[in-house]
């Protein structure tokens, strides 16, 4: 009789009750004035990479307008593939790598600098490509603290690039704040592993060529800034010599605001502009 | 307050460590023990064979990780405690992962009382093989899944008992979120007097609940599936096993079948549809799993064989779905190959494909004489579609001369599928390794042991040879000096093509009682580490090796 009772007493710790059943809403483009900076790891010799970029170009088109993509060449799997032109790693995208952290694996991205806790041990990396659209989703819910634009101007003739940023705050920012800009090259063709196949004339977008900030971002930018209080930073770069690289038409700045917030640099805003329209 | 728990559990134990160790004799003063593992890594950047582009080798960094385990008996109740401390640790993430943290990292309070026995705290425990349910530590590979709750079981006779389990998976220094409830009952089946026959069957239940937090990650993933790969997903999962073991007479039989309901996994070779109009390998998706699991075997005098086979589908089981490469285990599916210390006889190890693996493995062994011994293991694993995945053939013939030498020689044959077990598009790897091992007594103290092998294959990184000499001074000096040399270089090779590279590796270990202390200068090929069947790749590795295990 004991037996029986310890157990049925077992099979009671066996029964479950969570059965609420999972509704998964129909998607609906935010409305909302914020626009997230995605900084994805990525690499040459990254077999599953070109996944990720297929994913940011879907996140793209998904959200538009909505979606700053930055794509950072550093560290393990980066280094050219032997028939690669070029070399997308720079001391730069290093820097910015081992500043927000190493990820564990790649394509891994970094949304808005916020914290991502499916595992615990990423930090700001996100390495699980399917989630990353519930995570832009998520940031793209708030509304922006700030305005942020841009107005860019290039010669042509000497290469010389200026860039205005501006910011206006929509309410009290007590915190500091981080100017942070980037230049990016689209429509390169060279090597790329995909899924096993080395595809040679494979397009890379939104590729890292210059931080004109620090890596940290530039520090000088706010200690707090009140409501409707404006700042503008202007900066100035010329373009090396074209040599494959640095094609004009296909250079963006990429800009975006970060603030300590609970701990954490968290992008507030960001912005991107090709310099020829 | 988390510190303050940490003081107060330090404080307590190094009470009764002392106590134990300075209270009179005839006090009933308990048992006090402990472990103290620690190791230490010196990186020194080495282009040549790519140990470089990690943060570790730009500074010339030093990582180490410790475990200090204690343990104290008295009173009828077990206490156990493990202080875990990493210091730029890339155990987690071998690709310049850089950890720092510390804490309590296990504890357990456990006693007996009468049919009960029950444990708080930390749980490493296993059901049947593990299929469904196996909860343990493998620091090598930094696996850490006890289970953080209650364990009860009851005997319900002599032969038959019962236990139950209620709690959360331990990871790093905290928990996974989802609920983990289960159990399993274990019996022992005894034929007539007089009979061979006897049987030890089982059965266990593991059920995960996933909380809101995890939910809310999932629903977030499938809105922003296409209407073509949504799927409702359900809340629970339930995992089942029944395991039974038959002795008869020289036979020994183990079955195990287990069954999980549908749950939400990544299936790596299914496609989803983007919204840009492209496909995407790789989704989410709800699908129930299975293993079937059974291993044979015969001994006689000197001839011992074993048959195994297991099919998989679909058993992903983990704490979330979002859990990778080796975080979030709930279970361990047994590997279905040779497990081997020999370098390049080990170099290509096939990890368990829970997704789906069909595998086999007969190894026979027989022994002629005192001084004669002959092995031979063959081993395959497949898709569930027949594509071949890896195949093993390995010999050895040992010759003993008793109290002098030992010879070991033997060949390998090895078919492995790089593009599945490494990385996608790399190719089948065929190796043919002739190896030769030699110890040699000098007395009962002194002894050389001596390796040799050499690796034939025109994929990966081409030809190996490695040879390695050890001088033992038993009980205290064990000197190792040893290169694994890229005689035959592939264009996949690290470094200029035209380079034969050495990977020399010098090691003293040293025993003073119960403390061994090793260092060591290494250089490491890039290559898959596996445990039982689970693996990681791990890159090259140039540098300094400390490490230190103690026990009292």
């Amino acid at each position: 009789m004991k037996n029986i009772f310890v157990l049925f007493a077992f099979s009671l710790l066996m029964i479950t009750c969570k059965n609420d059943p999972i509704i998964i809403p129909e998607f609906m483009a935010p409305q909302t004035d914020r626009v997230v900076i995605v900084e994805e790891f990525t690499g040459v010799r990254c077999p599953n990479c070109p996944k990720g970029q297929r994913e940011l170009e879907n996140l793209q088109l998904r959200f538009p307008g909505k979606v700053v993509v930055v794509g950072v060449h550093s560290f393990f799997l980066a280094n050219p593939l032997p028939d690669s032109k070029y070399d997308f790693r720079t001391v730069q995208a290093e820097a910015l790598n081992r500043h927000l952290g190493i990820a564990g694996s790649k394509p891994s991205a970094v949304v808005n600098r916020t914290e991502f806790d499916l595992t615990g041990v990423d930090g700001l990396f996100n390495g699980q490509v399917d989630t990353w659209a519930g995570v832009v989703e998520s940031e793209l819910e708030e509304f922006s603290k700030i305005n942020l634009t841009q107005g860019v101007e290039y010669n042509e003739a000497t290469r010389e690039l200026s860039i205005d940023v501006n910011v206006i705050t929509k309410e009290d920012i007590n915190t500091k704040m981080y100017i942070n800009v980037m230049i990016t090259e689209s429509e390169i063709e060279d090597p790329q592993e995909d899924n096993g196949v080395e595809i040679e004339e494979y397009e890379h977008n939104h590729v890292l060529r210059e931080i004109l900030t620090t890596v940290e971002g530039g520090d000088d930018f706010a200690n707090s800034m009140g409501q409707g209080e404006s700042i503008t930073k202007s900066f100035n770069f010329t373009l090396p010599p074209e040599d494959g690289l640095w094609r004009a038409e296909h250079i963006d700045v990429a800009v975006f605001i970060t603030a300590d917030i609970d701990g954490e640099r968290k992008a507030l805003q960001a912005s991107v502009a090709k310099i020829i329209e | 307050m988390n510190k303050i728990a940490t003081t107060f559990i330090l404080l307590f134990f190094f009470t009764l460590s002392s106590s134990a160790q300075n209270e009179a004799p005839k006090k009933n003063k308990g048992t006090f023990s402990g472990n103290l593992q620690t190791q230490a890594s010196l990186f020194l950047e080495d282009t040549l064979i790519g140990a470089t582009n990690f943060p570790q080798y730009d500074s010339t960094q030093i990582s180490t990780e410790n475990w200090l385990r204690l343990n104290y008996s008295n009173w009828g109740f077990d206490f156990g405690l493990r202080l875990d401390a990493f210091n730029k640790s890339n155990l987690i993430n071998p690709n310049g992962g850089s950890y720092s943290a510390a804490g309590i990292g296990y504890w357990h309070i456990h006693t007996a009382q009468g049919k009960f026995d029950i444990t708080l705290g930390h749980i490493y425990d296993v059901i049947g093989t593990g299929i469904i349910f196996r909860s343990y530590q493998e620091r090598g590979l930094f696996i850490d899944n006890a289970l953080i709750g209650a364990r009860l079981e009851y005997k319900l006779n002599n032969d038959w008992s019962i236990r139950g389990y209620v709690g959360k998976n331990k990871f790093l220094f905290g928990t996974k979120a989802p609920l983990v409830k289960g159990g399993a009952i274990e019996g022992y089946i005894a034929g007539k007097e007089g009979s061979k026959f006897s049987m030890s069957p089982g059965f266990g239940v593991i059920n995960r609940t996933f909380d809101d937090g995890t939910m809310e990650e999932l629903v977030a993933v499938l809105k922003n599936y296409l209407e073509v790969d949504r799927f409702q997903p359900e809340w629970e999962v339930l995992a089942f096993s029944l395991y039974n073991t038959v002795n008869f007479g020289k036979f020994n039989w183990y079955t195990e079948a287990a069954y999980k309901t549908k749950d939400v996994i990544f299936d790596m070779n299914a496609t989803r549809s983007l919204f840009s109009g492209e496909q995407s390998a790789g989704k989410y998706v709800l699908t129930p799993g299975s293993v079937l699991y059974s291993t044979i075997s015969y001994a006689n005098k000197g001839l011992g064989i074993s048959l195994e086979g297991k099919r998989t589908e679909n058993f992903i089981f983990r704490s979330t779905p979002f859990d990778r490469f080796n975080e979030g285990f709930l279970n361990f599916i047994p590997p279905m190959n040779r497990q081997s210390s020999y370098r390049l006889v080990a170099r290509y190890l096939p990890a368990t494909q829970e997704l789906g693996e069909l595998a086999f493995q007969a190894d026979i062994r027989y022994r002629l004489n005192k001084k004669w011994s002959f092995l031979v293991n063959m081993s395959t694993i497949s898709t569930l579609d027949n594509q071949r995945l890896y195949q093993e053939l390995y010999t050895a013939v040992t010759y003993k001369k008793r109290g002098k030498y030992t010879l070991t020689a033997g060949l390998q044959f090895l078919e492995y599928d790089q593009g599945i077990y490494q990385e996608a598009g790399l190719p089948i790897v065929n190796t043919i390794t002739p190896y030769l091992e030699f110890l040699y007594k000098f007395d009962r103290k002194t002894s050389i042991r001596s390796e040799w092998q050499y690796l034939n294959t025109d994929e990966d990184f081409g030809s190996w040879v490695f040879g390695l000499v050890e001088v033992g001074f038993a009980p205290q000096w064990l000197i190792t000096i040893a290169d694994m040399y890229n005689i035959d270089p592939s264009p996949n090779s690290p470094g200029p093509t035209d380079k034969k590279v050495h990977y020399p590796t010098v090691a003293v270990s040293y025993n003073y009682k119960t403390h061994r202390f090793s260092l060591s200068y290494v250089k490491q090929v890039e290559g898959v580490v596996c445990t039982g069947g689970v693996c990681r790749l791990e890159p090259a590795f140039s540098g300094v090796r400390f490490t230190l295990n103690s026990t009292f």
